[in-house]
């Protein structure tokens, strides 16, 4: 029951995957829509675009300022009696977290949702210490049954159905198969809650943080939240160095901006807000509280131009309306982060640069991500950029280069563009059967082209003939 | 020998901070990176947008409230006195304990201070109501997993989304409205306010807004029941957290 997708192999391979699964496309298309529409209805009924303007103004204010913001929050995380770490890769932050576990003798971590974890594949390194690991969001814990990585910023098993599901269950957890979603709820809420109980560290990522007051705070729906920052006798917040916001005031803008852009929710279930351990005659709570602030590439991004993706709030609304994330899934862009936004910041991160510079051409720079997006990143511009840096960088595939250099030369002067035109469009439609069947494969050189995409025939006649006719028709009738 | 270990343990972390900081300083100073821009004002206090508002068709604060969480799957009573929301309360509770769990509520302390004669009632129904002192131990917890009803006060509630803000303080434990099957939450009208907003200006107002956020080791906002819809985007409730979330707004005293 395993995704199709193989995120170790090259980009190419994982795109044939996905587009050769048939039922992929229709369900991320029928999630996402959903998604689209949801976010739509909520943000129809109020000014939506003074919220984005506002949260655009708010995050920029926040990353012109953020060396002092994260020295402010350092500040007040150790004046509510927490402890800040800071971690410049992967690495670090992976050390930093197995030292602190291994202090308190950790046996068993819970989780809640968290890209930064992700992103630094925490678990790996905390398993090869022989601590357990639980996902505990419901979508996580179904994606960690099956031993695949996420394939949605917030939705991360958006694309199994729920009869590969029932089948997971039947599997790990011999329990019946049923294709009720409340009943295999049900029994992940049994068998998570003993995770919750018996666990001695909760881990989770950082939706925003609040520098005023040393605040981090979690968005769940599920409660899952709550229980890893509450039941754990230590507690581990892991979190970019770009989430903070300056005051109370502009984490509740963010707050709602978030939930509706990436659910539309106006309220998601559970906001919750940690400032330090618990204190001396609390009822519950962690003894510890910890915080790792993690680079990981983030500075550089910022120094090199990338700076706008740094405001991105992770609520996956430009994922929900981008062709190519419906085709190729998450899982296409190989990556923890995908659609739009993993193309842009993917390639950027520190630990992932390598095997990413595909990514940046998985987009058809339409620009609905930039629509789409609550702060109005221009996603498709730092596309072009990185496109732009890679090919300087000489990255990019020889064929493609020197195609791309041909067709420079071709198109710069008409009489062989139009010869070059004329030949592709018989080719095409001989190809094509005569039909207008879209081409699955062109004859060598050109079928790398198409291993990936189709090639739809060429018209009749072309632009130039049509309106040669078309002005000649309209001069006669005057 | 442990001491050299440790300080470069100190020196290596130091590092990395002065390092990060370094960077960013570096390249904010570069006046030809593309973004951010040099001058964008932060948001003042009393800037930000109200994002969710009240309606000029909404009858009072407690109908909204009340149409909000219906919404999010979660269910209220708006009692028009003291005696009639105790009465709510009970009956809630009653329905909720079936006969083959015990009967016993986990609930914040001094529940007399937010409907007074609640715990004498609930005693004459022959229900135990659970105030833990500490439920850090394994053993503690492992015996509260059988009890099916939260009761808790709340800090503030926001009509236009139908939310409730929980504060944690020695006497009002966070499991009471996160371990149990339903959690039951007492609204007195003094504390139901138009939106969050509000609420955030009030204390900016006086000052005491800091103090607010940070001044207890958790706040949470609720808003409805624990729900999901990772499964094909279909609805489930009560995932982690309580699968009922039912409130009781009543008259403040006096």
């Amino acid at each position: 029951m395993r995704s199709r997708i193989d995120i170790e192999a090259p980009f190419k391979t994982r795109v044939k995957q996905a587009v050769d699964d048939p039922l992929l496309a229709d369900t991320l298309t029928r999630a996402t829509l959903h998604l689209k529409e949801q976010k739509r209805l909520s943000l129809e009924e109020l000014e939506s675009q003074r919220l984005r303007d506002q949260m655009r103004q708010m995050k920029a204010h926040t990353l012109r300022n953020l060396p002092e913001l994260l020295e402010r929050f350092e500040h007040n995380v150790v004046m509510n009696g927490g402890q800040v770490h800071w971690a410049e890769d992967a690495d670090e932050a992976n050390r930093i977290i197995g030292e602190l576990a291994e202090r308190h003798h950790v046996r068993k971590v819970v989780k809640s949702k968290s890209m930064a974890t992700e992103e630094i594949h925490l678990n790996r390194h905390l398993e090869a210490k022989g601590i357990t690991c639980v996902e505990t969001d419901l979508g996580e814990y179904i994606i960690q049954l099956a031993a695949e990585i996420p394939s949605h910023i917030v939705a991360p098993v958006i694309h199994k159905r729920i009869d590969e599901i029932s089948d997971l269950f039947a599997d790990k957890l011999s329990m019946p198969r049923t294709l009720d979603p409340q009943a295999l709820c049900a029994r992940a809420r049994v068998e998570l809650r003993q995770e919750f109980l018996s666990a001695d560290m909760g881990i989770s990522g950082c939706n925003f943080a609040i520098a005023d007051t040393g605040t981090v705070c979690i968005v769940t729906n599920e409660g899952n939240g709550r229980m890893v920052s509450t039941l754990p006798r230590v507690y581990v917040a892991v979190m970019g160095i770009e989430k903070l916001v300056p005051t109370p005031q502009d984490a509740f803008l963010q707050y709602q901006s978030l939930t509706r852009s990436a659910t539309g929710q106006r309220v998601t279930v559970y906001l919750s807000m940690t400032s330090g351990p618990r204190r001396p005659e609390d009822v519950d709570g962690p003894e510890e509280f910890h915080v790792v602030l993690m680079d990981n590439g983030r500075s550089r991004m910022l120094a090199d131009g990338y700076g706008e993706s740094l405001m991105c709030i992770r609520c996956g609304a430009c994922l929900n309306v981008c062709p190519v994330y419906r085709q190729i899934s998450g899982h296409g862009y190989g990556n923890t982060y995908s659609g739009p936004i993993g193309a842009v910041i993917s390639p950027l991160l520190s630990e992932e640069m390598a095997h990413n510079k595909d990514l940046p051409y998985a987009s058809t720079l339409c620009g609905a991500c930039r629509d789409a997006c609550p702060v109005q990143i221009d996603l498709p511009k730092m596309l072009l950029n990185l496109r732009h840096d890679l090919v300087s960088g000489r990255n990019m595939p020889g064929t493609e280069r020197r195609a791309m250099q041909g067709f420079v030369g071709v198109t710069s002067r008409p009489a062989a563009y139009q010869a070059a035109a004329r030949v592709a469009r018989t080719g095409t439609r001989l190809l094509s059967g005569f039909g207008d069947r879209n081409l699955r494969r062109l004859p060598p050189p050109l079928h790398h082209w198409t291993r990936q995409r189709d090639f739809p025939p060429m018209a009749k006649q072309s632009f130039r003939e049509w309106w040669a006719k078309r002005s000649g028709t309209r001069g006669s009738a005057k | 020998m442990g001491q050299a270990i440790r300080d470069a343990g100190i020196r290596k972390v130091s590092q990395a901070r002065q390092r990060i900081l370094d960077r960013l300083r570096q390249g904010l100073a570069d006046p030809k990176i593309p973004w951010p821009p040099a001058d964008t004002p932060p948001l003042t206090p009393g800037e930000h947008m109200h994002v969710a508002t009240l309606r000029a068709e909404d009858a009072g604060l407690e109908q909204r409230f009340a149409a909000e969480l219906e919404k999010l799957h979660g269910s209220s009573d708006i009692a028009d006195s003291m005696v009639a929301a105790r009465m709510f309360t009970v009956q809630k509770i009653l329905e909720w304990l079936d006969d083959t769990g015990p009967r016993r509520v986990l609930a914040w302390s001094e529940l007399n201070s937010w409907l007074p004669g609640l715990e004498e009632n609930l005693f004459d129904r022959d229900v135990e109501v659970v105030v833990p002192e500490s439920l850090n131990s394994l053993d503690t917890r492992g015996d509260l997993q059988e009890i099916r009803v939260g009761i808790t006060g709340v800090e503030v509630a926001f009509a236009a989304t139908g939310s409730v803000l929980l504060k944690s303080t020695p006497g009002q434990s966070r499991s009471a409205s996160l371990l149990p099957l339903n959690h039951i939450a007492l609204i007195p009208g003094t504390r139901l306010l138009p939106n969050v907003e509000t609420w955030l200006e009030q204390h900016q107002q006086d000052g005491s807004l800091g103090h607010a956020i940070r001044n207890s080791a958790n706040l949470t906002l609720v808003s409805g029941p624990s729900k999901s819809a990772d499964i094909e985007s279909k609805l489930t409730l009560g995932v982690h957290g309580p699968k009922e979330l039912h409130a009781v707004l009543y008259p403040a005293a006096g």
